[in-house]
């Protein structure tokens, strides 16, 4: 559009918001560099400086009565706040990071206390119940291999014979 | 307004990140760890115990309770892992399990540990390996495979079990420790345990 000799609606909104000061920082790096390569939008621009500037020259005078507004008041609060947001999206990106660190800051607080290196208390509570099994475990099967070798090993396989060979020397004694 | 959001995400993210920590441990790395194989396929019917607990875990139970958990705690500060693997047996199983124990006790003797005990007797099959370390004076890993006719309850009908505790081992306080908890349905080391309080209380 700028390399044309017409200016489109949107992009004229641009230059007139950076006239008035209250363009992006984008769109007035934009526009200022557009305004140094083409004439016709720096005309432009110049044109409305000149009338922002009158504009803000005006000084403010005292208004009595009423002043007739042809809008629709807003009487829902939703929507006064939707307004507010809308109008200043870094007013709203402020309370989404306050909002967002609390709840972050609620979670990690109720974490620490709850859970314990990523592990809550149930967790805990069973793995202690589970450690003690493996090691009742382990030493149930100690225990029955030392049962099996004194009752079986010693007392059928050695001390059994023994006690044989032991009765048949007293009987040739 | 971009970098305000990003800034958002980012902190959201970090938060998240550091809330839910993925730890995934390698353990086959620790020398008194046993690969077991696919033994999941077996633990499908009812009688099936599976333990396993890592690293994290047991490091913070190492910190948990009080003078009263001194042994416990003692005990397992130095593990890295404990895997219980118990399930029943029936006749189409019974002889692949017998193959896995026979697989296994050939891998750990192709390696340094030592069989402590051997039981083989009328279906009851037990293997307890030890993992000594280079200077002899604890153990790296505990290996236990078995198969119990009767079951741990002692009337369930044949079970096996297998257990790897990876770690620097106290054998003598596993052994104390393993004695000491009232574990329901342990047959034999449960009712040791109800005897000795019996006679406490007499």
């Amino acid at each position: 559009m700028k390399t044309t000799n017409k200016i489109n609606e949107e992009y004229l909104e641009k230059i007139i918001s950076v006239a008035y000061g209250d363009a992006s920082f984008i769109d007035e790096i934009k526009i200022y560099l557009d305004a140094k390569k083409y004439p016709e939008v720096k005309k432009v621009l110049n044109e409305y400086r000149d009338t922002a500037k009158e504009i803000k020259s005006f000084s403010l005078e005292e208004y009595r009565g009423k002043i007739p507004l042809n809008r629709p008041e807003v009487n829902n609060w939703l929507l006064a706040y939707i307004n507010i947001f809308i109008r200043k999206p870094v007013l709203a990106a402020a309370m989404a990071f306050l909002i967002t660190a609390g709840v972050a800051g609620y979670y990690i607080i109720d974490n620490s206390s709850n859970y314990m290196n990523g592990y809550s208390k149930t967790e805990m509570i069973l793995a202690e119940k589970q450690a003690k099994e493996s090691f009742a475990i382990v030493a149930l099967i100690m225990n029955r291999t030392k049962d099996q070798l004194e009752n079986d090993v010693f007392g059928n396989k050695i001390n059994k014979p023994i006690k044989e060979s032991l009765t048949v020397v007293n009987t040739y004694l | 307004m971009k970098k305000f959001l990003g800034l958002i995400f980012t902190l959201v993210l970090f938060t998240a990140v550091t809330v839910f920590p993925q730890d995934k441990t390698d353990y086959s790395k620790y020398p008194g760890y046993v690969d077991f194989g696919n033994i999941s396929k077996f633990m499908s019917g009812d009688r099936v115990t599976q333990i396993e607990l890592d690293a994290n875990l047991l490091k913070m139970l190492s910190k948990m309770g009080g003078e009263k958990n001194a042994d416990f705690q003692d005990v397992v500060s130095g593990l890295k892992l404990i895997r219980v693997n118990s399930f029943g047996l029936d006749a189409k199983n019974e002889k692949e399990v017998k193959e896995k124990i026979t697989a296994i006790d050939q891998s750990l003797a192709n390696k340094k540990w030592q069989r402590i005990i051997m039981v083989k007797e009328a279906g009851e099959y037990t293997n307890v390996y030890v993992l000594p370390s280079s200077d002899y004076e604890n153990f790296l890993g505990l290996c236990v495979t078995t198969i119990d006719k009767n079951g741990k309850k002692g009337h369930d009908g044949p079970e096996a079990t297998f257990v790897n505790i990876v770690g620097n081992i106290k054998m003598s306080q596993i052994g104390r420790l393993g004695e000491k908890f009232h574990i329901p349905g342990l047959g034999k080391a449960d009712r040791k345990n109800e005897k000795k309080e019996k006679n406490e209380k007499k």
